[in-house]
């Protein structure tokens, strides 16, 4: 039942209720009123065979008087007429009533008889009667005298003997034919008004006028049952009605609500910033929102009815659609990411959620995609990948510069020394004093300083290696080649170097890695020498710590001024000299040791204790992951 | 008791205590349907419902002699001899029965009898049938008005029909009963109080003057006849109803001799005697029996329009 008033529109379901209603209340009323009508009628019916039998009656009692038989058998056909037209009217359904009408009827059909018999005996007592009064002038003898007294009240006498005058008529010897006639209707009179008490007895015995009333009365009760409860039905179909229309009247006040809620609910939807489209379960739009119609550029009219694949930018390949679909038409939900087009053919980022909606059977009735456009984000994240990578070369570009003015100082030395070497072996040589054993030992120094300019390459090769591909090394090696390339430099500022270091197999990016080291220690050099620190000292701890690797370098160049430490990781800070800093090299660390290596990077001002000496300054330490 | 059962009650009282006139006159008009009506006059008048196609109602109950045949007892087919008077067809449907017994309860009941008496028409119905089904035009007539065409049923209830319209309105008397004083000379209004006070009324009342009781013949005195017929005995075998015949209506009186169920009596004046005598023990005057049956003679109605035409 609830699903039938569900599936059907509810104001349709209550006008139909009410409608149906309203037939029966109008059928009811008819048929009340039928009902009703009827009721009169049949009483009438019965109140006319009431008086009617009153009539026959009258007759019956004046059975010394003329009568107009016509009358009589007019109201005898009356009586059976009216009793054919009660007992064929089928509105009373009472068997009761219908037995009692149909024994009525019966004793009726006895009565009639008997009245027809009576009409007979009438005209003979009446005509006997009357001539009786006539002959009584015409009587002497004392006998007859006394036989017309007690004839002259036959009528309003009861319990007479009869037979006993019938007995007495005999005996009486007339002569005069005046007499005889007289004595012939005397036997006629008693004869008859004896034939008629028998039968008038035996009419009363019928007790018509009785069952008559008591038919009168079971009739008018049986109808005023049946009015009563037509009556008591009405009613009630009055208040269902009174209720159905309340019940409408609240079910409407519900839906208006609902509507309200409706509405608020989609002007929240209309003016929400995420698009919004919602499509039937073949996904054609019906609906998108005002963001979408200025993402899209496409206004709801233009887009109705077509699917959401107008927006295809080809980006995506047909396994990502597929998925999509199979997804939500397995009645789930969908998350990921769109790359769109709009109407004018840009492309449109977007974070989309598409949501299957159920219908009451559960079956899936439409789709809700909403979206958030990411176009703009994509795009600075393109911008700052870009001029990540610009300050990579840049620091790489400076770093190299360092790099040169290492090898510079690396390879000043040997040069010199091959110079030095091969300008004697020159002089001695003219001077004819160079010895054999001289030239060997001056070939073996430049051969041995040559191999250090080799060996020198070497080291820059590998720190300016392009590739970035993950390869396995020990912390101690790292850690000594990028000490190898600031070797002649950390000497010229007398620089000392604690090394302690835990033998860490590692399996990260070494060349980046080594950057990271390298600028951190010219960082750290750089300080010493600004702050004329005497006893220049760097100390470099690499610690394991479960399946991480700290690398800690501290110097005691008397820390990171407080004000600047929270920026040092900062692009383009620096509080270097400009021809000196670029302001990249600890951003640029910042970003390998977090975006490329997947570790942490910090600084902090510490002190630490070298030979029982308490020194204070800058504390870097990277935290990296083993693998 | 409702008081609604009263007044119906008294309503009916009343107006049977006004229309105590003992007599009552012809309706001047009846309604009728002529279609049944027409047809069922041309049956009247067909001997195809006799078995030698002699006889028709109209042979026994001459419409212009009274109604009756004017014999005392009817012949048959085959000249076969009837044993009970015939009565007038006029004004028979005012009779509570019909038949001098009160066998057949009205007009079409009655019709079904001599057509299947053996000395009257002595035919039966499925004869009767065939041969006016053979009467395309009398078929077609039929089958007009009743749609099952020509039955037994059919033939009966068209000759009722055309019977009912066999009434004699303005009878001088009735236009007396109108109002009209001098419709009747001073003899018949003092045959008419002689009527009444002698007590013929007691049994010849009504519309009809007669036909609407049964009654004993011979109360006082043997009615002495050789005809057999014990009157309603014969239909109920009820011993009181010995002799009980239909009181014959006394309408055009003077035009259907002979009188009494044995047709014995010609004379309208013996008929009157005899009465008085059997029925009432009266030896009446001579004057006041002439004044009766002047009183009679004016019962004579007109013969209704539907006999001379179509």
């Amino acid at each position: 039942m609830y699903k039938i008033i569900n599936s059907m529109k509810k104001p349709i379901f209550f006008a139909t209720l009410f409608l149906i209603g309203l037939l029966f209340l109008a059928y009811n009323k008819y048929n009340t009123k039928e009902k009703i009508t009827n009721y009169f009628y049949i009483s009438e019916k019965i109140g006319k065979i009431y008086a009617l039998n009153n009539n026959l009656d009258l007759f019956k009692s004046n059975i010394l008087d003329y009568n107009n038989y016509d009358h009589i058998e007019k109201d005898i056909k009356d009586i059976k007429e009216n009793f054919s037209f009660i007992s064929s009217n089928n509105s009373i359904k009472s068997t009761a009533f219908q037995n009692e009408l149909h024994k009525l009827q019966k004793d009726f059909e006895k009565k009639i008889f008997i009245i027809q018999k009576i009409k007979s005996y009438n005209a003979i007592l009446n005509n006997s009667f009357r001539y009786i009064q006539k002959l009584k002038y015409k009587i002497q003898s004392r006998e007859l005298i006394d036989l017309y007294f007690t004839i002259s009240t036959l009528d309003k006498t009861k319990n007479i003997e009869y037979e006993k005058y019938l007995k007495t008529i005999d005996t009486i010897n007339v002569s005069d034919s005046s007499e005889k006639i007289f004595l012939a209707h005397a036997r006629i009179l008693f004869n008859y008004f004896q034939s008629t008490s028998e039968i008038l007895e035996e009419e009363s015995n019928l007790n018509i006028l009785e069952k008559l009333k008591s038919l009168m009365n079971e009739y008018d009760t049986l109808s005023h049952d049946n009015i009563n409860k037509a009556h008591i039905l009405v009613v009630i179909l009055f208040i269902l009605l009174i209720l159905s229309i309340f019940l409408y009247l609240y079910d409407s006040y519900k839906i208006y609500k609902k509507q309200k809620d409706l509405k608020k609910f989609r002007n929240t939807i209309e003016n929400s910033d995420n698009i919004i489209i919602i499509t039937d379960k073949y996904e054609n739009i019906k609906f998108v929102n005002k963001a979408f119609v200025n993402n899209y550029g496409y206004t709801l009219d233009e887009i109705r009815g077509s699917k959401p694949s107008i927006l295809k930018s080809g980006e995506h390949d047909d396994r990502f659609y597929r998925e999509l679909h199979e997804t939500i038409h397995n009645g789930k939900k969908w998350v990921g990411t769109f790359i769109n087009l709009d109407k004018s053919g840009e492309k449109q980022y977007e974070r989309a959620s598409i949501t299957p909606i159920f219908d009451d059977n559960g079956e899936i009735e439409e789709f809700v995609a909403i979206k958030l456009n990411i176009t703009k984000e994509i795009e600075t994240q393109h911008a700052l990948r870009e001029s990540e990578q610009i300050m990579m070369q840049q620091s790489k570009m400076a770093s190299m510069g360092e790099m040169l003015s290492n090898i510079a100082h690396q390879w000043r030395q040997p040069l010199s020394i091959i110079s030095t070497v091969a300008s004697g072996v020159k002089v001695k040589k003219q001077f004819a004093t160079l010895t054999d054993e001289e030239l060997m030992k001056s070939m073996d120094d430049i051969v041995s300083s040559t191999e250090f300019l080799s060996k020198t390459i070497d080291d820059f090769r590998d720190y300016f290696k392009p590739d970035k591909q993950k390869t396995k090394f020990k912390a101690i090696d790292v850690v000594d080649r990028s000490l190898k390339i600031l070797e002649t430099t950390f000497k010229n500022s007398e620089i000392e170097v604690i090394k302690k270091v835990q033998d860490i197999q590692l399996n990260q990016l070494d060349g980046e890695l080594m950057q990271v080291l390298i600028n951190i220690l010219n960082n750290a050099r750089d300080i010493l020498n600004d702050n004329n620190i005497d006893n220049k000292l760097i100390k470099i701890d690499v610690v394991k710590n479960v399946n991480r690797a700290l690398f800690i370098i501290h110097d005691n160049g008397g820390g990171v001024p407080e004000n600047i430490i929270e920026h040092v990781f900062e692009p383009y800070f620096t509080t270097k000299h400009k021809s000196q800093g670029t302001g990249i090299g600890l951003y640029m660390s910042h970003q390998i040791i977090t975006k490329h290596m997947l570790g942490f990077i910090s600084v902090e001002n510490a002190p630490f204790t070298y030979k029982n000496v308490e020194y204070f300054g800058a504390k870097l330490i990277l935290d990296i992951p083993i693998k | 008791m409702k008081f609604r059962y009263k007044i119906v009650t008294l309503l009916i009282l009343f107006s049977s205590l006004f229309s105590k006139e003992l007599i009552t006159p012809i309706p001047l008009d009846i309604k009728y349907d002529k279609e049944k009506v027409l047809l069922g006059k041309k049956l009247f008048f067909d001997p195809r419902l006799s078995k030698d196609n002699s006889i028709s109602c109209a042979s026994c109950h001459v419409l212009d002699a009274g109604g009756d045949d004017n014999l005392s007892f009817s012949v048959g087919i085959n000249g076969k001899v009837g044993g009970i008077n015939a009565p007038t067809v006029y004004n028979s449907v005012f009779n509570i029965a019909q038949f001098w017994d009160g066998r057949a309860k009205d007009l079409q009941e009655q019709a079904h009898g001599p057509v299947e008496n053996p000395i009257e028409m002595g035919e039966n119905f499925d004869n009767v049938i065939k041969k006016l089904q053979k009467d395309n035009s009398l078929s077609q007539e039929f089958r007009k008005i009743y749609k099952e065409g020509i039955t037994s049923n059919s033939i009966t209830d068209a000759i009722a029909h055309f019977e009912t319209t066999l009434i004699t309105p303005n009878a001088p008397f009735d236009k007396y009963l109108r109002g009209d004083k001098n419709a009747i000379d001073e003899d018949a209004r003092k045959g008419y109080e002689h009527f009444v006070e002698y007590g013929c009324v007691s049994c010849h009342n009504g519309i009809n003057i007669g036909g609407n009781l049964f009654q004993k013949i011979g109360l006082i005195k043997e009615f002495k006849t050789s005809v057999k017929s014990l009157g309603k005995f014969d239909v109920t075998g009820n011993k009181s109803d010995m002799n009980y015949f239909k009181v014959p209506t006394l309408r055009n009186i003077s035009k259907t001799a002979p009188y009494f169920h044995d047709g014995s009596v010609y004379d309208l004046k013996s008929a009157v005697e005899v009465m008085l005598n059997v029925q009432l023990g009266i030896v009446a005057p001579s004057e006041d029996v002439s004044q009766i049956v002047k009183f009679l003679k004016t019962l004579d109605g007109e013969v209704p329009d539907i006999v001379q035409n179509n």
